[in-house]
């Protein structure tokens, strides 16, 4: 195998297990993160094969794996599009049909069950292939470094600023100096050099936009917007100080207003008791039918 | 959005909160129990409240036996709330309980938009001293060992304080948070793992701080948790390292991240009542999570960063137009500043 299609194929498993299937995690979220923690993600694997002393034999093997699982993940991914946007259109109808729905959605949550086996297919194959001590440099790898977090990162990223890059196209945008970038950020990757690669992604996605372009709100009419491209807003928030926990709970402690003009009324939530009141005092209820969050909630 | 304004422009008035105080029995209902009654005698009494109702939320008196005097959804302008206060309580004197027929009114807009009225359907219903052997419905149920925890947000001036006013939402919030056991069970397993070194918070605990981060009412929710709501983009990345806490039963861990989020109205399905809006909090973390017994057990954590919301109605004209008279459409936010949050959890076990 070629370099550049070895590289598009742990590309493509990166952004594979970077993008976990959304509706199945979120029916297992107890157990979806420990999942990817047991996990060996091959992108690790391959981008510090030096220090983990991989063997040429090892290595072939690995890609071997890596080339395997490519065009079937690749194969998946499209059908979870497919899927995704079949569903998306059943549910964006005045009246949805139920049945119809929930049958898409069970091929959604079946094509993201399978990709999950593959993750996990993958993962086993590439631990089979390390001995113990590599397979224990690998995960310390990918727990300090935050490899496990830059390979999703960049993923997500790459995805974005494709999202993002296709609609500033479409709304007539020069897209050539976000294409320069993104063909530096492969070379990076295949590196090490993420934090460089991060840098240009984060170029790429403040030319691209970084939002999809939105309506203006009425009532807002006459309001002059500062810069006409204001959905690119990106702001630069910098880290907070150190600070020690006694600290925290001072500065946490003074956020807080004693004063509130709606906590004046002491609100009854029990109807029943509200009632007997109502009885006793011979007063009338005032109800409050809001909106339904824990009643001690003072969000609304 | 009804709520949040409601209780801006009606139930933040001193004078309705003297005269609610003073005149009336104050009672929140949840709208899920209006509009989705339970069984028992008690659901009948929510279901006779429910009977009459104009929307799924609203403001409404009621007599002693639980029969509908008056709704009201908005009002003309401010002193007509006042108004509507004296009106209930001169149609509460003719008829404080169910003893004769009363007829429940329904105002779209205090006191110049009155819908239909509904009859009474003269069924009496005989309310219970208390809840027997069932709990009340309007108690929040918790799973067990949920950590419950309070997240305050407040809009900065260009000075970096904090703004004085603590009325509107887009200004001061604040709220409840929970943190499911599944959520600190990840996170136990996630320090227990990294063994002493810095390590990835998982994305459950790190959503879970993040998604209540964001001021307004809770329509502009940017994760798009609510109905009616959209993520645009989201990314967080929230680090701990574990460090000395004092007690050899106690784990602390210095936590410290970043979060990006952004939102908008969604385009389908509910809630698509004009509304447009854009909502994007970036934020800077640190604080400290301390873990006992496999639980979170106590947490204080601070944000800051920026924060950019708008909201408005495509259907509605605010121009010069009282707040009191767009309950169900809110009152326009233009807001760009920097945004303080704070939150904290103890575990009472």
């Amino acid at each position: 195998m070629q370099p550049r299609h070895l590289f598009a194929c742990v590309s493509l498993m990166a952004t594979y297990f970077a993008s976990a299937p959304p509706v199945v995690l979120q029916a297992q979220n107890a157990a979806s993160s420990s999942i990817d923690l047991l996990q060996i993600r091959p992108e690790v694997v391959m981008q510090n094969r030096d220090r983990l002393g991989l063997s040429d034999e090892q290595v072939k093997r690995i890609r071997g794996v890596v080339e395997k699982a490519g065009p079937k993940a690749e194969q998946l991914m499209r059908q979870r599009k497919v899927a995704m946007g079949k569903l998306a259109e059943m549910l964006a109808v005045d009246r949805i049909d139920g049945d119809a729905a929930m049958k898409q959605f069970d091929e959604v949550l079946a094509v993201e069950i399978k990709q999950r086996r593959l993750q996990m297919q993958v993962s086993i194959q590439l631990q089979n292939e390390l001995n113990a001590d590599q397979r224990k440099i690998a995960q310390q790898i990918q727990r300090q470094s935050t490899a496990l977090g830059t390979s999703q990162e960049l993923a997500r990223k790459i995805q974005r600023v494709q999202r993002f890059a296709q609609q500033f196209a479409q709304s007539g945008g020069d897209v050539s100096e976000i294409q320069k970038l993104m063909q530096r950020v492969g070379p990076l990757i295949q590196h090490g050099q993420t934090d460089e690669a991060e840098d240009l992604l984060d170029q790429a996605l403040k030319l691209s936009g970084d939002a999809p372009p939105v309506r203006e709100p009425a009532g807002h009419k006459n309001k002059e917007r500062k810069d006409g491209v204001e959905a690119r807003l990106r702001p630069n928030v910098r880290s907070l100080k150190p600070m020690s926990f006694a600290q925290l709970e001072s500065e946490v402690a003074a956020l807080k207003k004693a004063d509130v003009a709606w906590r004046k009324i002491a609100w009854n939530t029990c109807l029943l008791d509200g009632l007997k009141a109502s009885r006793d005092q011979h007063k009338p209820i005032m109800l409050w039918i809001f909106i339904d969050r824990p009643i001690d909630d003072e969000r609304c | 959005m009804f709520a949040a304004a409601t209780r801006e422009v009606v139930f933040a008035n001193p004078e309705v909160v003297r005269r609610v105080n003073e005149q009336f029995i104050p009672v929140a209902l949840k709208a899920a129990l209006v509009n989705n009654p339970p069984s028992g005698v008690e659901g009948q009494l929510y279901a006779e409240i429910g009977r009459s109702k104009p929307a799924p939320q609203g403001i409404c008196t009621a007599n002693s036996d639980g029969k509908v005097l008056a709704w009201a959804l908005s009002f003309d302008d401010d002193a007509s709330i006042l108004k509507f206060l004296d009106h209930a309580l001169q149609r509460y004197r003719q008829h404080p309980d169910a003893s004769v027929s009363v007829t429940a009114q329904r105002y779209m807009k205090f006191p110049s938009r009155k819908l239909n009225d509904v009859s009474d359907n003269d069924r009496r219903i005989r309310i219970p001293a208390d809840h027997g052997d069932q709990q009340c419905p309007g108690t929040p149920v918790t799973q067990a060992g949920t950590l419950v925890g309070t997240i305050i947000g407040r809009a900065l001036n260009e000075n970096g304080k904090p703004v004085s006013d603590t009325v509107l939402q887009e200004h001061y919030m604040e709220a409840r948070t929970e943190f499911g056991v599944d959520i600190q069970q990840q996170l136990w397993q996630a320090t227990r793992t990294a063994d002493g070194d810095r390590f990835r918070i998982p994305d459950d605990v790190s959503k879970a701080l993040v998604a209540p981060a964001f001021l307004g009412q809770l329509d502009v929710d940017p994760l798009g948790l609510v109905p009616g709501s959209k993520n645009d983009h989201r990314h967080w990345d929230f680090h701990g390292q574990q460090v000395e806490s004092g007690s050899a039963d106690v784990t602390r861990i210095r936590i410290e991240g970043r979060s990006d989020v952004a939102g908008g109205q969604d385009a389908v399905g509910n809630r698509t009542d004009g509304r447009l809006w854009q909502h994007r909090v970036t934020l800077a973390w640190c604080g400290f999570i301390e873990l006992q017994d496999h639980h979170v057990s106590r947490l204080t954590i601070l944000a800051e960063g920026e924060e950019r919301l708008r909201w408005g109605n495509e259907r509605f004209d605010f121009q010069g137009e009282s707040a009191a008279q767009h309950l169900m459409a809110g009152h326009p936010i233009d807001l760009e500043c920097g945004v303080r949050y704070g939150l904290t959890a103890r575990s009472e076990r």
